[in-house]
């Protein structure tokens, strides 16, 4: 009785301890994106005859958004499933979560390629090099996000998450609103204005 | 990280009012920086929806709470001064 009572009280503080590491790394991202959104900024100031508003694919974008929106919630019911101990219900939402990742990423791709078809390139100028630099950082957030979603479905289908045991998928949801967050800024800077 | 069905359903509907609202905002006639600035508040309301909520801040102890706003009033210091910097000294 006494063993599990101090399983608990470890599984708890591992799960405070890596949830805090993870702010501190989610910390350090938001600096990372920090700097390009002010390179973004001196740029524009620098070069105003480069942008003009609405001049990548808003569609897409706003498509992009529902995206990450949605898969935000089935990452959430993941996280809460989790802690119900429901290794299936986690493996569907991640499975899903995953796939509105891919969609993302998919689009992404099909973007990239309509762009690079007309010559706009990182090369063009500098609005297009902070565009590909920004949105292809994001972009390689989304797929290690997804990498590790689908490593946790996998492991969630087998078992490996308890009531009790279940930081790794905690620390997927924050990682995933992460991602998301970064996008509710890079979306209007790029695509809107 | 966690919060009711409801909850997160209305945060979500929020969102994406939200980012209608961005996107009507960037037909409106304002200025240049005018536009940058409506689109960092309104990234940032829904940056902090989805932290309270989805990521479940609003339930966190101080410590991670802390941890959490402190990049994010860098953010703010960062680019607020840029900004700044952008419309009252070198546009001179």
């Amino acid at each position: 009785m006494e063993h599990v009572a101090v399983a608990r009280v470890e599984d708890q503080e591992r799960l405070e301890n890596v949830t805090f590491g993870m702010w501190l790394f989610i910390g350090s991202e938001v600096m990372f994106f920090t700097a390009f959104f002010a390179m973004y900024i001196i740029m524009r100031n620098a070069h105003p005859e480069l942008i003009h508003p609405h001049q990548l694919n808003v569609r897409i974008a706003s498509i992009y958004t529902f995206i990450l929106v949605v898969s935000s919630l089935f990452m959430t019911n993941a996280v809460n499933a989790s802690k119900e101990g429901n290794g299936k219900v986690v493996t569907q939402n991640l499975l899903i979560t995953a796939g509105f990742g891919a969609a993302f990423l998919g689009l992404k791709a099909v973007e990239y390629m309509g762009e690079i078809r007309e010559q706009l390139l990182p090369s063009t100028n500098l609005f297009y090099s902070c565009y590909y630099t920004m949105t292809g950082f994001h972009g390689l957030h989304i797929l290690i996000g997804v990498v590790v979603m689908l490593v946790l479905a996998f492991r969630a289908n087998r078992g490996d998450f308890t009531k009790t045991y279940n930081s790794p998928i905690e620390v997927c949801g924050l990682y995933w609103c992460l991602v998301e967050g970064v996008w509710f800024f890079l979306f209007p800077i790029l695509y809107l204005v | 990280m966690s919060s009711t069905i409801a909850n997160k359903v209305n945060i979500f509907v929020t969102l994406l009012v939200i980012t209608a609202a961005q996107i009507g905002l960037s037909y409106a006639p304002l200025a240049e920086m005018g536009h940058i600035v409506a689109a960092l508040l309104l990234g940032g309301v829904e940056t902090i929806l989805v932290g309270m909520f989805f990521m479940g801040l609003k339930e966190e102890k101080r410590l991670i709470r802390v941890t959490a706003l402190f990049p994010f009033v860098l953010f703010c210091i960062m680019n607020g001064a840029l900004i700044l910097d952008v419309l009252f000294f070198l546009k001179r």
